[in-house]
């Protein structure tokens, strides 16, 4: 009953002091505010690159060689590709390939190798499109994670005879042979500049291209892919055969940490005696592990940031019931005059604050929603915060108000009435 | 029948009057050497439906007794009696409630609330008493009408005369019917014309609601209109006799 009363009146003391109140709720707002934007982007991103991983694999493995440092303990950068190329010699070859194929019989679904070629200019009269080149071997199809609408992927036997074909995107279409169909475009040339060479490929597959939101965000001009045999890409990079990197599709069924760590052992093996090299695999498992960490790592940091605001709006919530609290210590004197006891000033207070914090609360989950979600469009993948997390925040901000609210409330219930209406 | 011993200081507190004061002292910083005797022993009593003042001038001690009479403060020593409740066994805890129900405040600044209409300042006591809002909405407004605020109940303290503010004050301080009302000064911030006119207000309550009237005032000639004048200097009750209302009344 009283409670009522105190919530009208707390209402009405912020209507009076508009300005003032909305400067008390700005740490507030931003505090809420800002923590729920982060907390937005940060779970649409999250859900997005699980979702990105698990289209790509959740059941493969990516091996590769690593360098094992020198005996300073230094990198010389050549698997990352700053340092010089990768001897012949050091890559893994078919013949090791073949020979996991054989001893992995029934457990491998399929090894993707790639190798990229490269970015170039496609042209065609006035009409011209960039693109990236990459080579790939057909078993890569289920990696690259495309739709071909139009004709068929890479063949075993385009790849294993080096035939200068490419699958293209519809997009590509769109910008080389505006108008034509995408069936229409089987069997066509394209004419692709890579640095001083033009390059020919006769089209062999259509894929739809599908705009990923991070693809999206950072690349204003679409560049899509053209997917070449890897026999083909290596006699236009001079990359010698063998690959330093793969990915490995295991069969269904198999345990893909056990899979990974006798796949790794495997290879291991070819690099006993090679002191410049090692093998090293990662399932996405392990991988999306990783990036949970550190999102984890991520929140905690912003959890100390958005503690440190609220903190400070608290403590400026705090300042302003103190002001509040002198300003009216007649009206208190008065108030305990007329019979109020200590505890319901008490609690006029802590409900003002605690008002004053709920609606700053309230604009600020307001604010930290249109910028979560601006945030996360802008990003490539919208998405709403979740109600936990404004229950959360709404909550939070109550508390905030009763913890800060509590000091000065309490100096006004113990004022002495005498004291208190005799105040100028 | 009156020399049987009574049990119960209600009782006798009862008998007596309203107000029932015997040999109050009040000290201020006790034991330090600036101790301050305000009040030195004073015995006083107002039967009910008295309208008395109380003068002095200031620096006599009148404030402080106002405060013990209005259960702001205790004394140092001696017996309150406040409507048959012996002040003495009142818990610190317990005043805000004798407060709220036994004594209505009007003070010489009126003291309204600010931002809150003229209706929820009478209502206010009401809510401390705990009534029930359509109870304490339904009284309020029969107290505004009965100072003739009945036109006015909607308005804010700020948009109101000094009159009308100490009207409603007034009002305010009859909320919980208590057992005196307790005015300090209620004129003193007014010109004479309206003080004129709460003061007739006061008189009006008296004769027509039978309300106990305290009235603490410097003005001799406030103070000659009610029915006792009480005079206190340094501490002490000096003087008690007949005013002006108590003739009128007679």
């Amino acid at each position: 009953m009283q409670l009522v009363e105190n919530i009208l009146l707390a209402l009405s003391g912020l209507r009076s002091n508009k300005m003032r109140a909305l400067l008390t709720m700005l740490g507030i707002i931003i505090g809420i505010g800002s923590v729920l934007a982060i907390v937005t982007v940060g779970d649409s991103m999250t859900a997005s690159v699980t979702n990105v991983m698990n289209d790509m694999g959740a059941n493969s493995i990516q091996l590769g060689i690593t360098e094992r440092p020198d005996e300073n303990g230094e990198y010389r950068g050549s698997v990352s590709g700053s340092g010089s190329r990768i001897a012949e010699d050091d890559l893994i070859s078919e013949d090791m390939i073949a020979r996991y194929r054989e001893a992995f019989a029934g457990q491998v679904g399929a090894i993707a190798i790639s190798d990229y070629t490269g970015s170039g200019q496609a042209k065609n009269g006035r009409n011209h499109a960039s693109c990236d080149v990459q080579g790939l071997n057909a078993d890569a199809f289920g990696t690259v994670n495309i739709d071909i609408i139009a004709g068929h992927f890479l063949s075993e036997r385009e790849v294993g005879s080096a035939k200068n074909v490419a699958v293209i995107s519809d997009k590509f279409i769109e910008k080389l042979f505006p108008g034509l169909g995408v069936q229409e475009a089987l069997g066509r040339e394209i004419k692709v500049q890579m640095g001083e060479e033009l390059q020919t490929f006769t089209v062999t597959g259509v894929y739809r291209y599908e705009i990923s939101g991070m693809m999206q965000a950072m690349t204003g001009d679409v560049s899509t892919t053209v997917y070449i045999p890897l026999p083909v890409s290596r006699k236009i990079t001079g990359n010698p055969d063998g690959c330093s990197y793969m990915q490995i599709k295991a069969a269904d069924g198999v345990d893909l940490e056990q899979f990974r760590q006798r796949s790794k052992d495997f290879f291991a093996r070819f690099y006993r005696s090679n002191l410049l090299y090692d093998i090293e695999a990662y399932s996405m498992e392990s991988i999306i592990g990783q990036m949970t960490g550190i999102l984890g790592t991520m929140s905690i940091a912003i959890g100390i940031i958005a503690g440190i605001s609220l903190l400070v709006g608290g403590i400026g919530v705090m300042n302003i019931m103190l002001v509040s609290v002198t300003e009216r210590t007649r009206e208190i004197g008065t108030r305990k005059a007329l019979g109020a006891k200590n505890s319901a000033i008490r609690i006029q207070f802590i409900v003002e604050s605690m008002i004053i914090c709920l609606i700053g609360g309230a604009i600020g989950v307001l604010l930290g929603t249109g910028l979560g979600r601006l945030g996360s469009t802008l990003l490539g993948f919208p998405g709403w915060p979740s109600v936990r997390i404004v229950v959360i925040a709404v909550c939070f901000s109550m508390g905030i108000g009763v913890f800060f609210g509590y000091y000065p409330a309490n100096k006004a219930a113990k004022l002495d009435p005498i004291e208190a209406l005799r105040y100028e | 029948m009156r020399e049987k011993m009574c049990p119960l200081p209600e009782k006798a507190g009862e008998a007596e009057g309203i107000i029932e004061m015997r040999g109050i002292y009040k000290r201020f910083y006790i034991g330090q050497p600036n101790e301050l005797e305000i009040l030195k022993g004073i015995d006083l009593t107002v039967h009910k439906g008295e309208f008395v003042s109380i003068v002095g001038a200031s620096g006599s001690g009148k404030s402080t007794l106002m405060n013990i009479i209005g259960a702001l403060d205790r004394p140092t020593e001696g017996q309150y009696t406040l409507d048959g409740l012996q002040m003495h066994d009142v818990p610190d805890r317990g005043l805000s409630e004798i407060r709220c129900r036994k004594i209505g405040f009007v003070f010489q600044t009126f003291n309204l609330i600010p931002r809150t209409t003229a209706l929820s300042n009478v209502a206010l006591p009401m809510l401390y008493a705990g009534l029930p809002l359509r109870e304490r909405s339904r009284r309020a407004k029969e107290l505004l009408e009965l100072v003739g605020m009945g036109e006015r109940m909607k308005h804010l303290p700020n948009e109101l005369s000094g009159g009308q503010k100490q009207r409603v004050a007034i009002a305010r301080a009859m909320a919980n019917d208590p057992a005196i009302i307790l005015a300090d000064e209620p004129t003193g911030a007014l010109d004479s014309q309206t003080g004129r006119l709460v003061m007739d207000l006061f008189h009006r309550l008296h004769r027509e609601q039978g309300k106990t009237i305290v009235l603490i005032t410097h003005n001799p000639e406030l103070a000659a209109e009610t029915e006792e004048i009480i005079t206190i200097s340094d501490g002490q009750v000096i003087s008690r006799e007949k005013g002006g209302g108590a003739l009128a009344a007679g």
